[in-house]
């Protein structure tokens, strides 16, 4: 167990004024079977904080609304999370999670990949699937988007924590695993980490590809999902034509 | 009938004049076209209405049920009724609409239930669309004109009035309100079906609205009128989910509600049908429903499917691929006519490669016997022909479930088709239900 002092701040700034803005927050650890948050505050600049709602994966969502006009847009939150180890009792997942989301479906690449790989339901099959998807990719920001799917990453061969999670979810499900992407934050990384769990007899694993290991209680989850695309950290429209710069600080240290 | 006969130019025309249109997709291209109406009707007997009526009804029970479970407990699924492979793989499954339960706990309120009768008088349902069926407008505004140029066919024989479909429409929206007006939302006068949304919200009594005319503030629905943001409280949507709301699903949807996602999970609007509703009306799903009349309502299904096999398990796979030449092959994830082949129609070439895509793909689709429907007469260059046709049933589900006794008959203007769609090129008829 670690006790864990988190900051999360996102600022977004905007050439031009924009308003009507409508956008659905994650940016709050999530509470649940490994992981309680102590304290905790979060904030939207400008607008008001709606009630926290629910995506249905069990992420805290806020559903917000800007009506007025603004040139910055700053959200997040901070506080202090007690986390457990990984493979702690959690209630059964989501069916879903034995299936592909919109970015991890498998091609032919992907599929080719997983028939060459050894089978086996033990977490050591598991280890070396994460140490196969490390080295099927190599690290390097900006050959890849937040669109990027499974497929693409690996058979573009380089990408950041986001497409090895992905490659190493959609080779788990192939071979028969319900597993879910994490997006969260991590000791040690300068903006939100991707990583994925496997349920195995009662309890979720988490695997990090990006890093060749497994994960521990250092890992805050923010929200979880079958892909990236279930849980993006905001996602919103707004009226304007402005251009957008997105400044990410965070903070997060055992105490 | 002579009289409507003789009427079917005027009818037509004014068809045209009222915008009356399809668009379909033909060669990659989108073309809008008119949607012709054939002057005899489908004339459905009542004791022959009377169990249709009551197996829609419980049909339609049994999916509600299915979608309510399905996003709940997911009894069905630990039961081992229906594999988690047809519920969750899908597309149409939507995770947002776990943990929830919509208004009243309904989820399918107007369900187009698409029938086709054998010729030995017996029915089969060919598929439940439980998203946004179109198609009640079409037989609505043909009534009416063919009430105005014959009104003796309608003194003469025992129809059910039909006209109650607007009252019946706000019935079901007033029933999940959640306080506030009641609007019909539209792509756009550019979507295929335009002419029907702007019919029904003026039958309903509905305020027809576009994106920009609503917005979510604080997680309620809004409407800008003239006397300025009036709050709403059932949502009749005629855009997909996908569209639906850019905070959610697709974020560069620029037709959608952006946020109302929040203000449904909130409890603050009525959306009709539920997001979601995709999971319960695949053609994978199809096969499972007359289990799910069993499972939920302890009967015996009033209606059958037509005879399907799903390749996902081994038995119906051999007999699939043994029996390909005489089978119809659906792709699940398709709509509208697309994704249809017929065994029949393709080469030895083009079997194979069906066979393969099939053992490669199994989940991805179903087989089914071809049934030979019974034919309706159609009026063609003033001469009777004889032309396959389908019946799309509307079933709405408010305080009570109801079949509206009336209905969308589909008919293939091809000599030889088996496929009615109105995305397909089809034309369509009026369904005459009579009262004795």
């Amino acid at each position: 167990m670690k006790r864990l002092r988190f900051a999360f701040i996102t600022t977004v700034q905007y050439s031009q004024p924009v308003h009507g803005h409508q956008l659905a927050l994650r940016c709050v650890p999530l509470n649940d079977a490994g992981q309680h948050l102590e304290t905790y505050t979060v904030k939207i600049m400008p607008g008001r904080l709606p009630a926290p709602q629910n995506d249905g994966f069990g992420n805290t969502v806020f559903w917000c609304s800007i009506g007025s006009e603004h040139n910055v847009l700053r959200y997040g939150s901070r506080g202090i999370a007690r986390v457990e180890e990984p493979g702690q009792p959690a209630p059964p997942p989501n069916p879903c999670l034995r299936f592909a989301g919109f970015r991890t479906k498998p091609g032919k690449i992907l599929t080719q990949v997983s028939s060459a790989m050894a089978r086996g339901k033990t977490l050591a099959a598991l280890d070396a699937l994460c140490h196969a998807v490390h080295s099927l990719l190599r690290y390097q920001p900006g050959a890849t988007g937040i669109y990027t799917t499974a497929e693409e990453a690996l058979a573009g061969g380089r990408g950041v924590c986001q497409d090895y999670a992905h490659v190493f979810i959609a080779l788990a499900r192939l071979a028969g695993w319900h597993a879910r992407y994490c997006m969260g934050l991590t000791v040690g990384e300068g903006a939100t980490h991707a990583w994925a769990e496997i349920y195995y007899e009662g309890a979720w694993h988490g695997f990090d590809p990006t890093r060749d290991c497994r994960t521990d209680a250092s890992y805050l989850r923010f929200a979880t999902g079958r892909d990236a695309a279930d849980c993006p950290v905001e996602q919103g429209t707004f009226y304007g034509l402005a251009d957008q710069t997105q400044t990410v600080f965070m903070r997060v240290k055992e105490i | 009938m002579q009289e409507l006969i003789a009427h079917q130019e005027t009818i037509n025309r004014q068809l045209a004049r009222y915008g009356v249109k399809f668009g379909i997709y033909k060669n990659g291209e989108f073309k809008e076209r008119l949607f012709p109406f054939d002057p005899l009707p489908r004339v459905i007997p009542a004791a022959e209405f009377a169990v249709l009526d009551k197996g829609l009804c419980q049909r339609v029970m049994a999916l509600n049920m299915f979608l309510k479970d399905l996003y709940g407990d997911k009894k069905i699924i630990s039961d081992g009724v229906v594999p988690e492979d047809f519920a969750f793989a899908g597309s149409g499954y939507l995770p947002v609409c776990e943990g929830f339960t919509p208004p009243k706990g309904i989820y399918s309120h107007i369900s187009g239930i698409d029938l086709v009768e054998g010729r030995d008088g017996s029915w089969f349902v060919l598929e439940d669309n439980l998203r946004i069926p179109s198609g009640a407008s079409y037989p609505l505004i043909a009534r009416r004109l063919c009430r105005r140029c014959s009104p003796e066919s309608f003194r003469q024989h025992n129809i059910v009035d039909n006209r109650n479909y607007g009252a019946l429409l706000r019935e079901v929206m007033n029933n999940v309100n959640t306080g506030g007006i009641n609007v019909i939302f539209t792509p756009g006068r550019y979507n295929a079906a335009y002419f029907e949304h702007s019919y029904l919200a003026e039958l309903s009594g509905a305020v027809l609205a576009e994106s920009g005319d609503l917005f979510v503030e604080d997680n309620k629905v809004y409407y800008r009128s003239e006397k300025g943001a009036e709050r709403v409280g059932a949502i009749y949507r005629r855009i997909s989910d996908e569209y639906l709301d850019p905070t959610t699903f697709l974020p560069e949807s620029l037709i959608g509600i952006p946020g109302v996602m929040g203000a449904y999970r909130t409890g603050n609007v009525a959306i009709i049908n539920a997001p979601g509703n995709g999971a319960a009306d695949d053609k994978g799903i199809y096969y499972f429903v007359p289990k799910m009349v069993r499972y939920y309502l302890g009967e015996e299904p009033v209606l059958h499917n037509a005879p399907t096999y799903l390749p996902f398990y081994k038995e119906d796979l051999d007999y699939t691929l043994a029996n390909l030449n005489k089978l119809v092959v659906k792709d699940v994830a398709e709509a509208g006519g697309y994704g249809v082949v017929f065994g029949r129609e393709l080469t030895q070439e083009k079997l194979a490669e069906l066979a393969g895509m099939i053992k490669r793909e199994p989940r991805r689709f179903i087989a089914q016997e071809v049934i030979d429907f019974k034919d309706l007469p159609v009026m063609e260059n003033g001469v009777q022909a004889e032309r396959k046709a389908d019946l799309r049933a509307f079933v709405l589900t408010g305080a009570e479930t109801k079949v509206w006794p009336s209905g969308l008959t589909r008919f293939s203007r091809e000599p030889d088709s088996f496929v009615v769609n109105s995305s397909q090129g089809g034309g369509f008829k009026d369904t005459w239900v009579l009262s004795d």
